[in-house]
């Protein structure tokens, strides 16, 4: 897939992990013992398995002001409606292909020792195009008629280091362009949440972004600053193709926004070239 | 169980984190989450109609498949979740909980009925919903409403109707 134009590119990212998810409504004749074929769609690249607690359905609705969430005891009550969560890895474990009865995830990390570097979201995303092409042909195979999504997201996971290589602190704001967090100059942690509505052209409002930064250690225990940036929400209709344009729109959102949340001299020592 | 509002979506990320995670964020096992700070703060709302509407919900997702007696299928999964969600946009903290019935295709209808309002809400499935408002005592058909992700123009019919249940409440006490 070609890189749309004018986006802003970096050499040496702060990205941690890149989450490419489409929730579609689950077929009716699925059961979980289907769950062997379809590892097999994507076995010769994710050779390994894991079985996970299944991922909740979750949905951008828009109204009035929000109640704080409620969860259902469908797992206690009704244990088969949320069967589980399949995870299939490659041999380095830098890229996980994630599935569930209605939620099909391509999940791209950096893995402690792998030195494995960024490979933009493009190649992701050309990779995620063909799996989701193979489910759905899957789908047909089994008459379960084609995927319907009702839900995209892509999620960029980013952790920034608070300390400099010979271990001298670097001021929490330095890394934002407009947010001080910095007050008096002692505050030893702060966590921010933004949650923005994202509307189709017609103004109607179809998803969030949601930016959230805090402070907080990395897996070896190093002070490090967290920059999830996420955009969720339904496709124009519920289609493979309309959800594959969101998640593609979303990208854009998210490199947008990553620019005008973060300093000149951060995306400076990050190597930003456009 | 009524959670506080979180404003960071249900995750499907796998890396270590650095955020305190929510239940429902499943991640793998080496994550270094920053606990939050504990709080004795009373000032969380009470969502009444919230407990109501968990039990049935529930009920109607367990329901067996003819449970109508021909061939119905139980609430899907994601219709309850979606109704969650959409009860959190349009209901406040004391809104009257709603009546909540099954649908055969797997879907269900949420309804609120007083004196001078119906309303009903049929979700087919996630955001596939037909809203309907009238007044009983009116000649015409009332207001039917196609609607998918905003259900702002619901608002006012729904807090209506909470605000004359209670008068009526107030009313016989």
């Amino acid at each position: 897939l070609p890189r749309p134009p004018g986006l802003p590119d970096f050499t040496d990212p702060p990205l941690k992990e890149v989450v490419v998810s489409i929730q579609f409504a689950t077929p009716q004749k699925y059961s979980e013992a289907y769950i062997r074929e379809i590892w097999a769609l994507f076995e010769s690249d994710f050779p390994k398995v894991q079985e996970m607690p299944a991922l909740p359905p979750t949905f951008e609705v828009f109204g009035g002001p929000e109640l704080p969430a409620m969860r259902l005891n469908f797992g206690v009550l009704t244990g088969a409606l949320l069967r589980n969560r399949y995870w299939f890895l490659n041999e380095s474990g830098t890229e996980v292909i994630q599935f569930q009865q209605d939620r099909f995830i391509h999940n791209w990390r950096k893995v402690p020792g792998q030195h494995n570097e960024y490979p933009h979201f493009d190649p992701i995303f050309s990779k995620y195009t063909s799996e989701l092409e193979a489910l759905e042909h899957y789908f047909h195979s089994k008459s379960w008629g084609l995927i319907v999504p009702n839900q995209c997201e892509l999620t960029y996971v980013n952790q920034i280091p608070l300390t400099t290589d010979t271990g001298q602190p670097i001021p929490k704001s330095y890394y934002f362009r407009k947010i001080d967090v910095s007050l008096d100059e002692d505050v030893s942690d702060f966590a921010l949440n933004l949650r923005k509505p994202i509307t189709a052209k017609d103004g109607r409002p179809v998803g969030r972004q949601f930016v959230e930064a805090a402070t907080g250690v990395d897996g070896e225990g190093n002070a490090v600053l967290g920059l999830n940036l996420t955009v969720r929400g339904a496709p124009a209709e519920p289609t493979r193709a309309a959800a594959l344009e969101f998640l593609q729109n979303a990208r854009q959102l998210i490199d947008n926004t990553f620019v005008t949340f973060t300093s000149d001299a951060a995306q400076t020592k990050w190597g930003r070239t456009q | 169980m009524i959670q506080p509002s979180s404003t960071w979506p249900t995750a499907a990320t796998i890396s270590v984190g650095v955020f305190s995670a929510p239940a429902a964020r499943a991640r793998s096992a080496d994550i270094v989450n920053l606990p939050p700070p504990s709080r004795a703060t009373l000032s969380e709302p009470e969502v009444t109609w919230a407990k109501a509407v968990r039990e049935r919900l529930n009920h109607i997702c367990a329901l067996p498949v003819g449970w109508d007696g021909y061939g119905g299928r139980p609430t899907r999964f994601d219709a309850a979740e979606f109704a969650v969600q959409l009860l959190r946009r349009v209901c406040r903290p004391h809104t009257p909980a709603p009546a909540i019935v099954p649908l055969p295709s797997g879907g269900l209808q949420i309804e609120w009925h007083t004196s001078n309002a119906t309303i009903e809400l049929m979700i087919r499935a996630p955001y596939r919903v037909e809203a309907w408002v009238a007044d009983p005592r009116a000649q015409d058909d009332g207001t039917e409403k196609l609607l998918s992700t905003d259900f702002t123009v619901i608002v006012p019919w729904v807090h209506k109707v909470g605000e004359t249940i209670a008068d009526q409440s107030a009313a016989q006490r």
